[in-house]
């Protein structure tokens, strides 16, 4: 343990005095957040979501309900798919959507009758913002449903039981505007006050919905990366400069060297993650609800993505290509992944593709642990251990074969 | 001591040593001579563990090169300065020293001793990346002492130094010897393994070509002087006209440069020019070297050891 403290020791000593490699790897991330925020941010969000419908009851209301996602500004919002309860239920269990929207059999006839009925509203936990704006959206629907039950309701009971002609269309709709004209004066504040209402009651119950706070995990995960991938390049200089072979002559084997170049840079991570956590909760009002599970969770996977870049340097014939095939991973990586760009601003399926890559399923974990209540992704952190030791047993047999001479 | 038995090679058909065999005894410096890529360094490689051998075996101190007593007795001296620049000299040898699982006050002692023995006492808290070349050259040596091993390997220390250092190198791997340790040293100046080395062994192409005292190697040469030649030869008529001459051995003749050996270079250096001269030589230069291991190894291997 004494050397591989000495090897961390050394490499962060190393590191102090230059730091001018770490203030680029950091900056860079910072910078393009910033750049996005410029671009994109304008203080105001339209991530994208799934919103799955299972429709049981397949009357005009039901399908009221379901068609209100794709309707003007819900549909930039929203992909609608129509599911069965349990394919529903189990792509929620996958994560694979925001929401899941349960519409039951007789709901119609209950909203046109005006007795009891229930939606029944799935949200992923994993997701911080979507599923909430499903459950505002559909909690408006019912509000809407009783306003129009209690104005129309003779009317939508005849046209739910029959094919209404053309020229009772026209009636009702003429029926339905006087109305409408009649009661604006009352109905219009209180809608507007139920949206206004679901602004503020985000702002109670979790982070603010802007683009900072949708950026800053990803802009997080990204500046670990891009240190892991800049000390990755370390073992390049170590061999160039012989003081790898130099080393590996004393009693100390590839696997020591590896532990203490792998400590130096959790030790740093956890600085870097600290700091940016404080940093975003100081400047943007990030809620870091498990600061702790928050830091160890960004340490543990940036170390994983550290020996990953290691194995990949070590395949490498000379330091320039190293490099170049560490970015072909990273960046794609930490684009798809949603490190860039929330997987919720990203088309319905490149974020499908996104989840499913290390960095979208890390940044997954991470926003699990930032969120109010934790959705109980613990399986990633023996998942994250296990494919870390994998990848340090890997690593550490590569060293002295590919970085000694 | 440092024994190697038949020690061999291979990366793939390539043959990079072929059957090494010498030991090197304690309080004596051993010299690997030969040219670049003769095979020393991989020789190096093998003692320090480094790299695999292919057949044979090493022992230093008595256990196997690649067993961690071994790598603990031993101090590597690399051909490249191996240092962190980014650290002072204190904080190298700290790391160092460390490696080898030295610590407290007994390595701060040690440190200190390493940096007055090398005359870098006075810049220790420095960044090395601000020490000229022979300062980083004698703290790289002294990074290889700092844990005072009992066989050091020294690889071509004084590659790219100046003067004045190689004079204080020399003299500290002088020191080391007296003090016990077994040195293995390997470079291509003949002038400082004449001056340094107890015993020398000549490696060309992966093989042993000589091996003794510095006295038992001269003998070898029997008072033969080095004749060098520069300048534009047709090389097919200075063959002719040199081999005319009697007792004189061709061992370089490219257009370029004629590589003569033979006894009393002085005393026939008017019959040479003749010769060169009926062969329309254009002599640009003249080299006159007496016995040396520089004739020996051009006598051995045919050709100059700075190639």
């Amino acid at each position: 343990m004494g050397f591989v403290w000495q090897t961390a020791r050394k490499d962060l000593l190393r590191l102090m005095r230059e730091p001018a490699g770490l203030l680029a790897w950091i900056g860079i991330p910072v910078f393009i957040a910033l750049l996005m925020g410029v671009l994109f941010g304008r203080g105001e969000v339209r991530p994208r979501g799934i919103v799955l419908v299972a429709d049981q009851d397949d009357s005009m209301v039901s399908r009221l309900v379901a068609g209100a996602f794709s309707q003007d500004r819900m549909a930039e919002m929203f992909t609608v798919e129509k599911v069965k309860e349990d394919e529903g239920r189990k792509r929620m269990n996958e994560g694979k959507a925001s929401a899941l929207v349960v519409i039951p059999k007789g709901f119609g006839d209950a909203v046109l009758a005006g007795t009891e009925s229930r939606l029944v509203v799935v949200k992923n936990p994993a997701q911080q913002i979507m599923p909430q704006m499903v459950e505002q959206v559909v909690k408006l629907l019912a509000e809407a449903g009783f306003y129009l039950q209690e104005l129309a309701g003779d009317e939508l009971r005849a046209m739910n039981e029959r094919q209404p002609t053309e020229a009772e269309v026209a009636l009702m709709s003429v029926r339905l505007n006087r109305m409408a004209t009649q009661v604006s004066k009352w109905m219009r504040p209180p809608r507007f006050a139920v949206e206004t209402q679901v602004v503020e009651e985000k702002k109670q119950q979790g982070p603010p919905v802007g683009f900072a706070s949708l950026m800053l995990p990803g802009m997080l995960v990204m500046g670990l990366l891009f240190t892991a991938s800049g000390l990755s390049m370390d073992w390049w200089k170590e061999k160039q400069d012989g003081t790898l072979r130099r080393v590996l002559s004393t009693p100390n084997g590839p696997a020591s060297v590896l532990g203490g170049k792998l400590l130096a840079y959790a030790l740093l991570a956890s600085v870097v993650s600290g700091v940016g956590l404080a940093a975003a909760h100081a400047m943007v009002g990030l809620a870091v609800p498990r600061v702790w599970a928050t830091m160890g969770w960004a340490v543990t996977v940036s170390c994983c993505g550290y020996l990953a870049f290691v194995l990949l340097q070590s395949l490498a014939s000379q330091r320039r290509v190293g490099e170049m095939l560490v970015n072909m991973v990273m960046l794609p990586l930490c684009m798809l992944g949603g490190c860039f760009f929330p997987l919720e601003m990203m088309p319905a399926n490149l974020a499908a593709v996104g989840r499913w890559t290390p960095t979208g399923m890390a940044l997954a974990v991470m926003r699990d642990t930032l969120a109010p209540q934790s959705g109980g992704m613990w399986w990633a952190v023996p998942a994250a251990a296990v494919t870390g030791a994998a990848l340090f047993v890997l690593c550490a047999r590569q060293a002295r074969r590919r970085f000694a001479f | 001591m440092i024994e190697v038995r038949d020690l061999r090679k291979s990366y793939g058909d390539a043959e990079a040593v072929r059957g090494v065999t010498f030991e090197a005894r304690p309080g004596e410096i051993f010299g690997l001579l030969g040219p670049n890529g003769a095979g020393k360094t991989t020789t190096i490689h093998c003692i320090s563990g480094l790299l695999n051998p292919s057949g044979g075996t090493i022992r230093v101190m008595g256990s196997l090169a690649q067993s961690e007593p071994a790598r603990a007795q031993l101090g590597v001296v690399p051909q490249e300065v191996a240092l962190y620049e980014d650290l002072t000299a204190r904080e190298n040898l700290q790391y160092w020293g460390g490696a080898q699982r030295m610590n407290g006050s007994k390595l701060k002692a040690r440190i200190d001793e390493v940096l007055e023995l090398t005359g870098l006492q006075d810049r220790s808290k420095e960044p090395v990346k601000r020490f000229s070349g022979g300062m980083k050259r004698r703290l790289n040596f002294a990074c290889g002492i700092v844990h005072e091993p009992k066989a050091l390997l020294l690889d071509e220390p004084t590659v790219g130094v100046d003067p004045q250092s190689r004079v204080r190198l020399l003299e500290l791997v002088r020191a080391q010897a007296r003090n016990g340790a077994c040195v293995l040293y390997t470079t291509h100046y003949m002038e400082e393994a004449e001056q340094l080395c107890n015993r020398l062994a000549v490696i060309d192409h992966g093989k042993l070509i000589a091996q003794g005292t510095l006295e038992q190697l001269r003998a070898q040469l029997n008072e033969l002087d080095l004749l060098r030649l520069e300048g534009v030869f047709d090389e097919a008529r200075v063959r002719a006209e040199l081999e005319r001459l009697k007792g004189i051995e061709i061992h370089q003749n490219d257009g370029e440069v004629v590589l003569l050996s033979m006894r009393n270079a002085p005393g026939r250096l008017t019959e040479v020019f003749a010769a060169m001269s009926a062969a329309g030589a254009e002599i640009r230069g003249t080299t006159l070297k007496q016995p040396s291991l520089e004739t020996l190894f051009v006598k051995l291997t045919g050709k100059e050891l700075r190639e």
